[in-house]
């Protein structure tokens, strides 16, 4: 089956803005502009690690100036204070670079909000202290001078144009690098974080992980564009690379576009040049900056990328011609052995418990159902299964490993998925990319996780609707994705929450017929509803809840005649076929 | 006939009119290009205190030669760029003014960061530089220094007076209270080292950054230490604020201050809590009180009124600087043909006594800072302003 | 150890910025509890209290009529921030959100260059006086500047615990969709916290300005450690970041003291990691999602 990238005019597009950038020398007029363009090309370095964390992950770092200053302190004072050679100072500075921000990462990634936001912008005012405290080997206020020049061999690196082409041979392999990671499965699961961690994590991203890794890489290219820096001008101080450097970095790079790549090199050449231009108010700097990147994120955030559609990563290609194969899990026999035990969950929220005593056994080709008033403890009874929500105590052992204790996504990759009763589909993804980061979780290839993805959408007969956004479709088709999503990873146990709120009749038929489809090809589902025409016809076993406690478990006839079950939920009078 | 006429009037018209646009080409190649002097000041960010005044002066000099017909008949042009209290716009403007606007002398920046910044770029290109500072390192060591002269009085001649005035009053033990910048531990070097030549220990050191809102904890550790006095060598808020906290915590150990104080900004936020500390200043500040036969009198008094008149304000003492270095440029041009090698030679050989509003000047290959100790007295604080201290007159 | 017995004036010498601290802290909390957003321009409203306070002052106003105008003006600054916000195209996330108030932040900050230069500013509003109280002297200022924030955490308690409008504030920052089926109107609410937020912010600068002087580049580090007083405090409870507030300031005063002068504003940023390693909600916060779950 051929997948060919969608436009080979995308690929070429990197290899274009190296060659543009790389003639500049040739045309420009002086040692002076030159030196502009320099700038502009070291800045280009940082805001395409900026790019990346920001544009993609949804990271906000305000203190990049600080890890492009660890890069060029650290560069400036082994080369001047301890005699190394410009090039051997590089990769250690970028070793110290890459420590800072995993200490600086780890505690204010993994809570939610904008604590990284905050410590980026202390962080800066840490190092500047260290530096001016320490002034026996840094400099102190005075900061460090005659750093030397870099050279290549006995070749003293002096004239501009040399010095242009080196920063350019540094920012190729890390313009492939940012754009190949963007366009990648890596670039699905950043943008995944982005809109909507929760959802990520249950699609089997590791979310913190890959947050802390998007910004250690990030800070390593900063503190490399630092290095360049400092054996270009000679002269590095504390202030050098402030706060008004890193909001900076910050406005070029909305305002180039981003989440684009290509956006931030167009975003750094335009207000490299407008600021140089406007040298004459350089007071007014700020105020102007500052309102364009207000202005900017009121009205698109996507700059001048965005006036560009952005074409989805993956694509489908043609359409199967024989049925997709069967999406049992590998490893695991359909035959009806146990695939999850859970026993005893307990969680409470303040004096209020949510759940409590949540037990069952799952095998292998069972539909099990939960059902119960609202306000029973459903909704958390599956997030404690999947992992959203951490249990107090208790145990889930699937297919034979204990993962009580492990996060969401883990579970996923272990053969557990969920949906959500509000469709947690990423907006910014096409239909099939949604379900493409189903499919990428764990060491496949990118031909694995493409044609699983390809199987699903076809099973679930989704085809028409592949390159479309999850606002463009309907909802029994956004439903369907989310399913298929989950589909992707190759579930031995499926969580379904309300999968029928908001469908009509004919869908929930069709729903059903899916389910017996799953059902029949081996996978465990757990089905949560409160539409009894569903629930009723396909549950093996019934599991109620009420006020979080169980309260009766067996199979449809037995639950829908028992007394306590009908006074609490189902009613009177109610009757069942 | 009419024809043969008019041909031949057309082609006179056509001959005057080309010879007179050749003149005119001529004439305006013959025009000579004016001298560029440039200007790296901070005239905006945290030293704008230092670089709009020192501005005006450079302006003022500019405008009395240009007045006075210029400099053989070729007027003088003022470069400026903003250094922007930052090294690296202090670095980029440097290179605009070396490379674009090809100044034959610059004069920057207005702090010691940016000099020390710059000072590599000045020396590479070949451009002598006067830097209106008072950083130690941008002239030394004098090797590595050709192109490199300091007009300001130095850090090491502020604490010299500091030394000076401990000896009178009978102090044995300094504490120092420095701000965390280049001028605050330029400060703090420089008493370290003179210090012991003097008869005077340090006993105890502390500092503050540019934010600090209270100096309290400072203060009283130094007290603690048994210090006969606070020598204070620093810039900006906390310094108003020491002066309060001193007088909130009653302090009896007496402040005396470097000559970061010496300006109208301080003085006015400062208010009354600092009246009778002494305070190291400039001759230009209490000009009307020196001795007629003080050299800088006379021309401190000139300067004072010609830049009031023109600004509408008094001149602080980094205006001073400013003009001196101006001036000694401007003079080089004159003294040679506006070369950078031969004001750079000029200035290093033929700088003997030049009385400027700072001081006396004297280069030399092994001294490009040029004064002694007289280019600064101390001053006594007083509810006006400042005033000369007894035994200085 | 001589310092001991300056502990109690290492302590009171934090105290007047640490309130400071927590009157900004609340405001983040106010405007976080109603909208999720983090005010990343929080600290301008205190810098233009105080330098609005410097030049109504040099104006000439009485101040028992120009410091309440000026607080008023702070007011409107939140209101408009709010009424900015409000622009935002349709589906916006709070990332659009905090960084439109970061760009205003900056855009702030370079019109509060543009007016009053980058120097210290004061104005003179408290007699030199002061106490001596077991062993720490507090001055007039620090004496009026706790006092008031004392009074404000009392007008901050009446509002939300027994005024109509604080428990629909409440209830909104509960849940905006519920609060909106009993006619509570969220942007209503939001805009009360702006202006809640930065009424408060104003007087602070007002207050603290002539003791420990003004300039416009103080915004950013405000905003900072204002944040560092809300996570210590608990984000979600403006009481607890008032309270964070002092314990910060507290903490660097003694830091100050006892550690080292020199890494002043570095106190602030190592207090804001140990808390987000320990106990992310703070002392008094409610536990918030993290990103591992």
């Amino acid at each position: 089956m051929n997948m060919l990238p969608p436009s080979f005019l995308r690929n070429l597009a990197p290899f274009v803005i190296l060659l543009v950038l790389a003639v500049v020398p040739l045309w420009t007029t002086d040692d002076y502009a030159l030196g502009v363009w320099t700038f502009i090309l070291l800045n280009i370095l940082v805001v395409l690690g900026l790019d990346l964390l920001l544009g993609y992950a949804g990271q906000l770092s305000l203190g990049h100036g600080a890890f492009v200053a660890v890069g060029a302190f650290a560069s400036a004072l082994l080369t001047t204070r301890a005699g190394w050679s410009g090039w051997a100072a590089m990769p250690v500075a970028v070793v110290l670079a890459a420590l800072l921000a995993a200490a600086l990462a780890i505690p204010t990634l993994r809570l939610r909000g904008y604590y990284l936001a905050m410590a980026t912008l202390g962080f800066p005012v840490l190092f500047d202290a260290v530096i001016r405290v320490g002034s026996m080997w840094s400099g102190g206020a005075s900061g460090v001078t005659a750093i030397p020049r870099l050279s290549i061999g006995s070749a003293v690196l002096r004239d501009p144009k040399d010095y242009y082409w080196l920063v350019l041979g540094f920012v190729a392999p890390v313009l492939l690098v940012t754009w190949w990671i963007a366009n990648s499965r890596l670039g699905l699961k950043l943008r995944a974080i982005h809109a909507d961690e929760t959802a990520a994590l249950s699609r089997g991203v590791p979310v913190v992980r890959l947050k802390v890794g998007i910004f250690v890489l990030s800070a390593s290219i900063a503190a490399l564009s630092g290095c360049l820096y400092v054996h270009q001008v000679q002269f590095v101080a504390a202030g050098t690379f402030g706060l008004q450097y890193s909001l900076m970095l910050v406005v070029m790079l909305v305002a180039g576009g981003m989440g684009r790549i290509w956006g931030g090199v167009a975003g750094v050449v335009l207000l490299g040049w407008l600021s140089e231009l406007l040298r004459g108010v350089t007071s007014w700097q700020p105020v102007l900056f500052g309102a364009l990147l207000a202005g900017l994120m009121l009205v698109s955030a996507g700059g001048v990328a965005g006036l560009f559609r952005r074409r989805p990563i993956f694509s489908p290609g043609p359409l199967a011609v024989r049925a997709p194969p069967l999406l049992l899990r590998p490893g695991v026999s359909g035959a009806g052995g146990e695939v999850l035990r859970v026993n005893g969950l307990l969680r409470r929220f303040g004096g209020v418990t949510a759940v409590s005593g949540l037990s069952l056994n799952l095998r292998a080709g069972e539909i099990r159902a939960i059902i119960g008033p609202n306000g029973a403890g459903k909704s958390t009874a599956l997030a404690l299964i999947s992992g959203a929500l951490r249990s107090e105590k208790g145990s889930v052992v699937l297919l034979g490993r204990e993962c009580v204790s492990m996060t969401a996504d883990r579970r996923t990759l272990g053969g557990l998925s969920r949906t959500f009763q509000h469709p947690r589909l990423i907006p910014s993804l096409t239909v099939f990319e949604n379900i493409c980061l189903g499919s990428s979780g764990g060491a496949k290839s990118l031909r694995d996780s493409l044609s699983t993805a390809r199987d699903v959408l076809d099973r679930l007969k989704l085809r028409t609707v592949a390159q479309r956004f999850p606002d463009e479709i309907n909802h029994y088709q956004r439903r369907l994705t989310e399913i298929g999503v989950a589909l992707a990873s190759h579930p031995a146990v499926l969580l379904l929450d309300e999968p029928a709120a908001g469908l009509s009749t004919a869908e929930i038929d069709q729903l059903a017929q899916l389910l017996r489809q799953l059902r029949d090809n081996g996978i465990a589902i757990i089905l949560v509803d409160h539409v009894m025409d569903l629930v009723i016809p396909l549950a093996d076993q019934i599991l109620v809840l009420e006020q979080g406690r169980p309260i009766a478990s067996g199979d449809a006839h037995s639950v829908v005649n028992n007394d306590r079950v009908r006074s609490a939920y189902l009613g009177e009078a109610a009757t069942y076929a | 006939m009419n024809d043969g006429f008019e041909l031949r009037r057309a082609a006179l018209r056509a001959f005057v009119g080309m010879a007179l646009a050749g003149l005119g080409t001529v004439a305006a190649a013959q025009t000579p290009p004016p001298y560029r002097i440039g200007a790296l000041l901070d005239v905006t960010g945290a030293a704008s205190f230092l670089g709009k005044p020192e501005l005006n002066a450079v302006t003022l000099a500019v405008e009395q030669v240009n007045l006075a017909g210029g400099i053989r008949g070729r007027k003088v042009e003022l470069a400026f760029e903003d250094a922007k209290s930052t090294e690296t716009d202090s670095v980029l403007g440097a290179r605009r003014l070396i490379t674009q606007a090809g100044v034959a002398v610059l004069i920057g920046t207005s702090r010691t960061g940016g000099a020390m910044a710059i000072l590599p770029i000045a020396s590479e290109a070949g451009v002598p530089m006067l830097a209106p500072v008072s950083g130690v390192a941008v002239v030394e060591p004098v090797a590595e220094r050709k192109w490199i002269f300091r007009p300001g009085q130095g850090g090491d001649l502020s604490v010299a007076k500091v030394l000076d005035y401990s000896r009178r009053a009978g102090w044995k033990k300094l504490g120092i209270l420095h701000s965390a910048d280049a001028y605050g531990e330029d400060g703090r070097d420089n008493m370290r080292r003179l210090a012991p030549g003097a008869g005077v220990a340090i006993a105890r050191e502390e500092s503050f950054p540019s934010t600090a809102t209270d100096l309290k904890p400072q203060l009283t550790k130094l007290s603690a230490g048994g210090v006969d006095a606070i020598f204070m060598h620093g810039l900006g808020a906390p310094s108003v604020i020491v002066y309060r906290n001193a007088n909130e915590l009653g302090l009896k150990v007496p402040l005396i201050s470097g000559h970061g104080q010496a300006n109208s900004a301080f003085r006015n936020a400062v208010g009354s809590v600092v009246v009778g500390h002494p305070v190291v200043g400039a001759p230009v500040l209490v000009w009307n009180e020196l001795p007629d036969s003080h050299p800088q009198k006379r021309v401190a008094a000139a300067f004072v009124d010609a830049y009031s008149k023109r600004f509408g304000s008094a001149p602080d003492m980094f205006a001073g600087v400013a003009y001196d270095s101006a001036q000694m440029a401007l003079l080089a041009i004159r003294e040679t043909d506006g070369e950078r090698a031969q004001v750079r030679d000029w200035l290093e050989g033929r700088v003997k006594n030049y009385v400027g509003i700072t001081g006396v000047f004297n280069f030399s290959p092994t001294d490009h800072a040029g004064l002694k100790s007289d280019a600064l007295v101390m001053m006594i604080a007083t509810e006006s302003g400042w005033r000369l201290a007894d035994y200085e007159r | 150890m001589e310092w001991l017995i300056s502990l109690p004036q290492f302590l009171a010498g934090g105290l007047a910025i640490g309130a400071v601290y927590g009157l900004i802290a609340a405001g983040f909390s106010l405007i976080y509890n109603a909208s999720r957003v983090i005010n990343f321009a929080q600290g301008q409203f205190v810098v233009y209290g105080g330098l609005l306070a410097v030049s109504v002052v040099g104006l000439g106003w009485p101040r028992t009529i120009g410091l309440p105008v000026v607080v008023v003006l702070c007011v409107v600054l939140g209101a408009a921030l709010q009424a900015v916000l409000t622009t935002a195209r349709k589906g916006s996330n709070e990332l659009t959100f905090v960084m439109v108030t970061i760009g205003i932040g900056m855009a702030l900050q370079g019109l509060a260059h543009q007016a009053w230069g980058t120097d210290y500013l004061t104005y003179t509003l408290y007699p030199d006086a002061g106490v001596r109280i077991g062993g720490a002297f507090l001055n007039v200022a620090t004496l009026t500047i706790v006092a008031v924030t004392v009074a404000v955490c009392v007008a901050l308690w009446a509002f939300l615990y027994r005024s109509i409008w604080g428990k629909a504030m409440r209830a909104c920052a509960a849940d905006p969709r519920v609060a909106q089926t009993v006619g509570i109107q969220p942007r209503r609410m939001i805009l009360l916290a702006y202006i809640a937020s930065a009424g408060l912010g104003g007087l602070a600068g007002v207050l603290v300005t002539p003791p420990l002087m003004m300039s416009s580049e103080y915004g950013v580090l405000l905003t900072i450690k204002g944040f560092t007083a809300a996570i210590v405090g608990g984000l979600t409870n403006p009481f607890g970041a008032v309270i964070g507030g002092v314990l910060l300031g507290l903490f660097e005063g003694l830091c100050v003291g006892m550690v080292s002068s020199d890494f002043q504003d570095a106190y602030a940023f190592i207090a804001l990691m140990i808390v987000l390693l320990l106990r992310p909600q703070g002392l008094f916060g409610q536990v918030q999602m993290s990103s591992a779950r």
